[in-house]
């Protein structure tokens, strides 16, 4: 079912139920996730506070992962 | 149609490619800045898609993604066999 790094993500976090939202709307890399913003999660459709902050939390992590492997 | 052969045939309008990629939210803005046909549309740079007020990174991805699709489609039809 999964088959793409971000639905793995989003299944680490339990918040699976926006992956295909996630990938229609082009977020379908981790590259580009470490974009995300409120904007990004309007238009995602993600409004619950506590599934954003979750989200939030988890795009620091790999902005965090990726300035260490530098 | 005839030319359905090559990339941009395989959509008739900018609005039905938009539609097509679920980003028909920016039809207007395309038309509205004359990208009104797909022959205009396999020009546009990431600069540009940045005036047209497409700012998600997702977004911009998306579109690129397809406009180079649609670049290759339109190369590969027009090579000779």
């Amino acid at each position: 079912m999964c088959t793409n790094v971000v639905c793995e993500w989003l299944k680490a976090l339990r918040l699976l139920q926006y992956a295909e939202s996630f990938v229609d709307n082009g977020y379908d890399d981790l590259e580009v996730c470490k974009q995300i913003g409120d904007p990004d999660l309007d238009a995602i459709g993600v409004l619950l506070p506590q599934h954003r902050r979750r989200i939030h939390a988890a795009v620091r992590r790999l902005k965090d992962e990726a300035s260490k492997g530098d | 149609v005839e030319h359905n052969c090559l990339g941009t045939g395989a959509y008739r309008s900018v609005s039905e490619w938009l539609e097509a990629i679920k980003m028909g939210r920016y039809t207007e803005a395309f038309v509205e800045n004359g990208y009104s046909s797909m022959d205009t549309v396999t020009q546009v740079t990431l600069e540009d898609l940045r005036r047209l007020g497409v700012t998600l990174a997702g977004h911009q991805k998306k579109i690129m993604n397809s406009i180079q699709e649609i670049r290759v489609q339109l190369v590969n039809g027009m090579v000779p066999l």
